[in-house]
């Protein structure tokens, strides 16, 4: 039967060879050795952590002196695209930037340039740093009386597009500047009982699973895939194939599901292989044993069709090195430029959801449905794709289209011709 | 071999197998600018765009160096040739190591204009970077007689290098902006073993 020839093909390629080191060396550097250490029942009188509240009027006084240090200093630094970029604004930019700090402290310009002088200054080396760094502390800082919270976010929003954008003033992230509060004991309690009792353990174990395996699926798969396309380009029997009665659709179908069940067999071993684990760390306690295969299904298999589907319809258009470098920009941009939020931040066109902790059930409940959006979306993207790459696969067996390339090789043809 | 022959192998390389890497990597330098402000930067972070970004140079130019042969019917064809092979492959990699050189040398001076704090070391290391991702590449691509395989086998040492980077010691190719203390010196010995293995493995090999 082809398909299992071709899933014979699939496991005896060199790249299926390193997708299985990959995705095993990601498993046990990260999930095993995090899931080792077990979460315990909180004790009273403990020591919890902290967290931040929403308090607005530390928010502001904080995210103010903060401003107001970088604008002394004439450095801000922002993340327009996720890198690191110091911004230092010209006279003109400095002038609106003045006029900001004017309307939210309610002093003047002189005043402002007056609080420089009689600020507290604190020169300090940041690591590995030979250069001081000045920082003007203010602590007696005042906001105008009647500033609202809401306009001082539009006035922290108007500064942050004076900088060009992803700097740290801006109304998302003024929650930084916010008051940290200790946990409390029955905090503690709850969280626990939410992993114990509504996660059943193996719950928060398995989204702590997806998170990291989730991380590389997106882009390995797409060299697997990509190489597997190109086998019969490179080993020049695509003309043998063109000729032969299989239907374009069912030779497309039965390729890319080869790919998909091969490269999941392994992924579901090891979600076996850390239920083993969760059930000897967690003997004795109730454990959902079904959810850590549901939820590979649910969280990973959309973005391992979607990275299969995408290796194989680059490499039919073009080659399977463009998808290479197109698959390592794409994850580039989805882990280095997405969400800075490890935890709790899910949006419905995420190609990788990340959620790196055991513990927040609550947290990852509240964006439940943008998850399941998310991997819908992105299941009916590979669909699309895998559409895609038949119809490709047509259109070169028909002789109507031959893979892109680069004009200057195809111009030395034609001037040899 | 004489040296009409040379140059006529150099630029018959250069224009079909390495310009489109060329261009990639020259793609890479312009890109790294747009969304790495270069300017007035630390120690540490001048050496992010070297090592961080212009690295992925050494993967582009230097795994596809046997990608030409992989084809069966062009290798048959250059290996009833007078000239050897390997002798190449050597050529294709020396042009791919000099442009290595000018793309982060070029950077590094161009950073020093724009008052970075950058020294030899942030060449040296970044260019250690480009060659260790290249040259894994490469290898992998010369005895696996497969070249998307070498240049999955170089993005995932990338990869790995920025999650886990200090657990390579030695072999972490961010040394400044990890401020590893790792022996540069041990990226270029273990690059070199690594190119010379493919090339006698490729010289050894009947078929791929």
């Amino acid at each position: 039967m082809l398909f299992f020839k071709e899933c014979k093909k699939v496991f005896f390629s060199v790249t299926y060879f390193i997708y299985l080191a990959v995705m095993i060396l990601m498993f046990i550097s990260q999930y095993w050795f995090d899931a080792k250490i077990t979460v315990e029942k909180p004790v009273e009188g403990g020591d919890f952590g902290c967290t931040t509240v929403f308090d607005a009027e530390t928010i502001m006084p904080n995210a103010t002196a903060a401003f107001m240090n970088d604008f002394y200093n004439g450095e801000f630094i922002c993340y327009p695209y996720g890198f690191i970029k110091k911004v230092h604004p010209d006279a003109f930019e400095n002038e609106k930037l003045c006029s900001i700090i004017s309307e939210i402290t309610g002093y003047s310009a002189a005043e402002i340039e007056e609080l420089r002088n009689s600020a507290a200054v604190l020169e300090y080396y940041e690591e590995f740093s030979t250069t001081p760094k000045i920082q003007y502390k203010f602590p007696d800082l005042k906001i105008a009386e009647g500033m609202t919270y809401e306009h001082f976010c539009e006035l922290i929003d108007e500064a942050d597009d004076i900088l060009g954008g992803g700097s740290s003033y801006n109304s998302d992230g003024l929650e930084y500047y916010s008051k940290e509060v200790p946990i409390t004991y029955e905090e503690a309690l709850a969280e626990y009982n939410e992993f114990a009792e509504d996660d059943k353990v193996t719950g928060g174990l398995a989204r702590l699973f997806c998170d990291y395996l989730g991380i590389d699926i997106v882009l390995i798969p797409v060299f697997v895939a990509a190489a597997f396309t190109y086998t019969d380009r490179k080993k020049k029997i695509s003309d043998i194939i063109y000729s032969r009665k299989i239907s374009s659709a069912k030779l497309v179908l039965t390729r890319f599901a080869a790919l998909v069940v091969m490269m999941l067999i392994p992924v579901l071993l090891m979600a076996a292989a850390a239920h083993i684990q969760a059930a000897k760390l967690y003997s004795g306690t109730e454990l959902d044993n079904t959810v850590f295969y549901t939820l590979t299904l649910e969280w990973l298999l959309p973005n391992l069709m979607a990275a299969t589907a995408f290796g194989m319809l680059i490499t039919e258009l073009s080659s399977p090195i463009i998808a290479e470098i197109l698959g390592i920009a794409v994850w580039f941009k989805e882990v280095c430029l997405g969400s800075y939020e490890l935890v709790g931040d899910i949006s419905s066109f995420d190609l990788i959801i990340r959620h790196n902790s055991e513990m927040y059930r609550s947290v990852f409940m509240a964006n439940y449905s943008e998850f399941i959006f998310s991997r819908c979306f992105w299941a009916g993207i590979a669909l699309v794709m895998v559409t895609g790459t038949i119809a490709v696969y047509e259109l070169k067996r028909g002789g109507v289209l031959n893979e892109f390339r680069l004009p200057f090789k195809n111009n030395k043809i034609k001037s040899k011709a | 071999m004489n040296s009409d022959c040379l140059l006529r192998i150099t630029k018959s390389n250069l224009r079909h197998n390495f310009l489109p890497y060329a261009l990639l990597s020259s793609g890479l330098l312009l890109f790294v600018p747009v969304i790495f402000g270069i300017c007035e930067l630390d120690r540490q972070l001048s050496a992010q765009p070297l090592e961080m970004y212009l690295s992925l140079t050494g993967m582009f130019v230097l795994t596809p160096v046997f990608m030409p042969e992989q084809n069966t019917e062009i290798r048959d064809t250059v290996r009833s040739k007078r000239m050897d092979c390997t002798e190449v492959y050597l050529i294709r990699s020396l042009y791919s190591l000099l442009f290595m050189a000018l793309i982060i040398g070029g950077f590094t001076l161009y950073m020093h204009h724009m008052n970075c704090d950058v020294d030899k070391w942030h060449f040296i290391s970044g260019y250690g970077a480009a060659l260790f991702l290249g040259s894994v590449g490469f290898f992998v691509s010369g005895v696996s007689g497969n070249t998307v395989a070498g240049f999955m086998a170089s993005s995932v040492v990338y990869i790995a290098n920025f999650g886990m980077g200090k657990k390579f010691g030695d072999l972490c190719i961010f040394t400044i902006s990890y401020h590893t203390n790792g022996r540069i010196w041990v990226l270029y010995a273990v690059s070199a073993v690594l190119i010379i293995t493919a090339l006698i493995a490729d010289r050894y090999k009947k078929s791929i």
